[in-house]
């Protein structure tokens, strides 16, 4: 069992530790994977006895509702306006120079100045430069969210144009050394960082609270499926390949599929597909689905699809690349690519009237999650246990 | 002259201070029982107000390349902890001795908390008023020094006291290099003229974003949204003096529909009318001859401006704002 974690006590003067968090995603409501990994850690500090302020760099939007809400979760918050270049280079090279919005210092030092911050937190490589404006002091504190460098291969390789932010190795090392500690959001990332030279890696997987505790389903309506992504290049072209696939075989699948999310938009019509589009509330997405699928094709960074279905008491499906990071934990069904994932499907849920895997798959579902908790449990408590040796 | 204008020369000295690099590393800190501002001190940076009373508004600094954010008042009766940080970490504390005695008590003990961390001291107000008497001991224990300011009663740490030189709070030469150094770094907007011995004629052109203040968390979060020194939805809008001393001010309301001329206007129990409004393609121009701040009162002027004037898809804003003070 995880041994508690140590939190920290208010200073002598009854006050609590503070933290700066300094993003340029919207947080609030956090909707997308990169926003709610970053109220992933802002609970994590409060958690921890941390009063936590935002820097709040604005590349998503303001407006008065988004500064009540801010106001409600942060102590303090300052917005700044990015007014970063981020020029792409020939071969899709960004230089953390010119994503590095310097901007930010005089809004940074001021807070620092007014509140006096222990530990300051960045999120992406290219944001490391800002932690300079602090002092020995002040504990820095990294999370990569992903692994940038040469990340534009990645694309590459799946035959497709690279996006957004790709940088040399030798920019990601100088920005990854600025911190006292760079997160990791994947054990294999964490393993990649630590094989260049880097021994201020800590990995911190991405885990979501659960919404509900396992239970049986009441088998009122047709076992359905579902996936639910953004309108991204790698989950347009999974979508793609997992579909294709599908009807390649010339039998129709008998369960229905329930697709969510932006990429509805780029999914091809077929029997059996159901769009749903946007919606509000995830429960309402999970509510009406028993399995979820992730068929990824590749991809980089956190892998929310695979883990968020989880929460909401939902086995999951996924290939290889849907589940890395998490295979060493993971105790549901995997497959090497979607011809895998397909012939499965086919052939457990393919027959209709035939016994069903699902009541097996739940308890694998459990499982994972159980060791999914643990093992942030255990990383958490780390990263505690190092917090409290430097604050 | 009297004590009223003491809060302009404090606001000199302790601007000169901290542009002069003569304070040790920290955030000048001024305790106060009511709603003022300091504006050329302010413009220096990073500053906080500690309140012995409740405080009732939200005001805003600006930021650069950002939204404007809320000004650091800190309520010590509601948030002793963050007071003492603050006090812990401050570079020098400006102490406004108010005429409750009451909130003198509290006060002083906060400011007993910054002398315990060897932070330099500097009291001021009136000498009458009562609640000197709850400083004495401070002033013993910490070895305050009485500084020449005329009518008013000032109080400063030996190594503030030191810096003062013969002329005291009251020096017109010192006040004329600050305010040299602050219009050619563009930080603050002034003009300081020199009218007598020790007497001066401050103009001074300010950010409205640094008066206005919210009486209601909406309003707050609009004006931090828009960065404009908005009016509430029925007109309503509340303004931050400069200083508590008497004042001619100016100031530009935009997006107005209707003549506003029949405004209601008022600071502390003094209702007041324009001595002028002159309207323009800019907005309308109000003219106003300030009263002096009553002791233990804020410096907060309330505008409430016609409702046909108030527009039904927008706010109203103040766009320029300019005070005129002599210090006689």
């Amino acid at each position: 069992m995880n041994s508690p974690h140590p939190s920290f006590a208010p200073s002598s003067l009854g006050s609590a530790p503070r933290c700066l968090v300094v993003s340029f995603n919207r947080l609030m409501p956090a909707d997308q994977g990169n926003a709610r990994r970053i109220m992933q850690m802002v609970r994590l500090y409060k958690s921890q006895g941390f009063e936590v302020d935002l820097l709040y760099h604005n590349e998503e939007g303001f407006d008065p509702a988004l500064s009540h809400a801010l106001a409600a979760e942060f102590g303090r918050v300052n917005v700044v306006r990015s007014r970063a270049p981020k020029h792409i280079q020939p071969g899709h090279v960004c230089r953390i120079v010119d994503w590095y919005d310097r901007g930010l210092e005089a809004a940074a030092r001021d807070m620092h100045q007014l509140r006096g911050y222990s530990v300051v937190h960045v999120n992406y490589v290219w944001y490391a430069p800002l932690l300079d404006q602090f002092g020995s002091d002040v504990v820095k504190v990294l999370d990569t969210h992903d692994v940038f460098g040469e990340r534009r291969a990645k694309y590459t390789a799946a035959g497709m144009k690279p996006q957004w932010f790709s940088t040399t190795y030798a920019d990601e090392d100088s920005a990854l050394r600025r911190a006292d500690a760079a997160l990791a959001i994947q054990k294999e990332e964490a393993a990649e960082l630590a094989a260049r030279g880097h021994r201020n890696i800590l990995y911190l997987p991405y885990v979501e609270p659960c919404v509900r505790p396992f239970e049986r389903r009441d088998g009122g309506r047709p076992l359905t499926f579902g996936y639910l992504g953004s309108g991204n290049d790698w989950n347009i072209l999974s979508m793609a390949d997992f579909l294709g696939r599908l009807q390649a075989r010339g039998v129709p699948f008998p369960h229905p599929i329930v697709v969510a999310g932006g990429v509805c938009r780029h999914v091809r019509e077929m029997a059996g597909v159901i769009k749903l589009g946007f919606v509000q509330e995830l429960h309402t997405f999970y509510d009406a689905i028993d399995i979820a699928l992730n068929p990824m094709v590749g991809g980089t960074g956190l892998k929310i699809k695979t883990v968020e279905p989880l929460s909401y008491v939902r086995p999951v499906l996924t290939t290889l690349p849907g589940a890395q990071g998490l295979t060493h934990l993971w105790g549901l069904p995997v497959f090497e690519d979607n011809a895998g994932l397909t012939d499965y499907l086919v052939n457990e849920f393919g027959r209709p009237g035939g016994p069903s895997p699902l009541e097996a798959l739940c308890e694998q579902a459990a499982s994972t999650r159980v060791a999914l908790d643990d093992e942030y449990a255990n990383q958490v408590n780390r990263l505690s246990i190092w917090l409290a040796s430097r604050v | 002259m009297t004590a009223t204008v003491v809060d302009v020369w404090v606001d000199l000295f302790a601007a000169s201070l901290v542009r002069g690099g003569m304070l040790r590393a920290g955030l000048p800190v001024v305790l106060t029982d009511t709603l003022r501002l300091l504006p050329l001190l302010d413009s220096q940076g990073p500053m906080a107000w500690i309140h012995t009373s409740p405080v009732g508004y939200r005001d805003h600094v600006p930021v650069a390349q950002g939204q404007p954010t809320t000004r650091l008042r800190v309520e010590a009766a509601a948030e002793p902890a963050e007071a003492a940080r603050l006090l812990r970490r401050a570079s020098v504390c400006l102490v406004a001795v108010p005429p409750d005695r009451g909130r003198a008590a509290r006060m002083a003990a906060l400011a007993a908390q910054a002398l315990q961390f060897r932070v330099a001291q500097l009291l001021f107000s009136s000498p009458d008023v009562a609640g000197w008497a709850a400083f004495e001991p401070l002033i013993r224990q910490g070895a305050l020094q009485p500084v020449e300011a005329g009518a008013a009663r000032v109080l400063a740490s030996a190594q503030l006291a030191g810096s003062l030189g013969e002329a005291g709070l009251h020096d017109a030469e010192r006040a004329l290099r600050l305010t040299e150094q602050l219009t050619r770094a563009r930080q603050v907007d002034i003009h300081l003229q020199r009218v007598g011995d020790r007497q001066l004629r401050l103009r001074l052109r300010t950010d409205p974003l640094r008066l206005i203040a919210a009486g209601a968390e909406t309003l707050a979060h609009h004006i931090a949204h828009e960065g404009r020194a908005l009016f509430n939805s029925r007109g309503l809008g509340s303004l931050l003096l400069p200083w508590g001393a008497p004042s001619a001010a100016r100031l530009l309301l935009r997006n107005v529909r209707a003549r506003i001329d029949g405004s209601e206007i008022a600071l502390g129990p003094h209702t007041l009318a324009p001595t002028a409004v002159d309207y323009t393609e800019h907005g309308a121009f109000l003219r106003l001859a300030l009263p002096a701040v009553l002791p233990g009162r804020d410096a907060l002027l309330h505008l409430s401006l016609p409702r046909e004037a108030v527009p039904g898809d927008g706010f109203c804003d103040i766009g320029a704002a300019e005070f005129t003070v002599e210090t006689a």
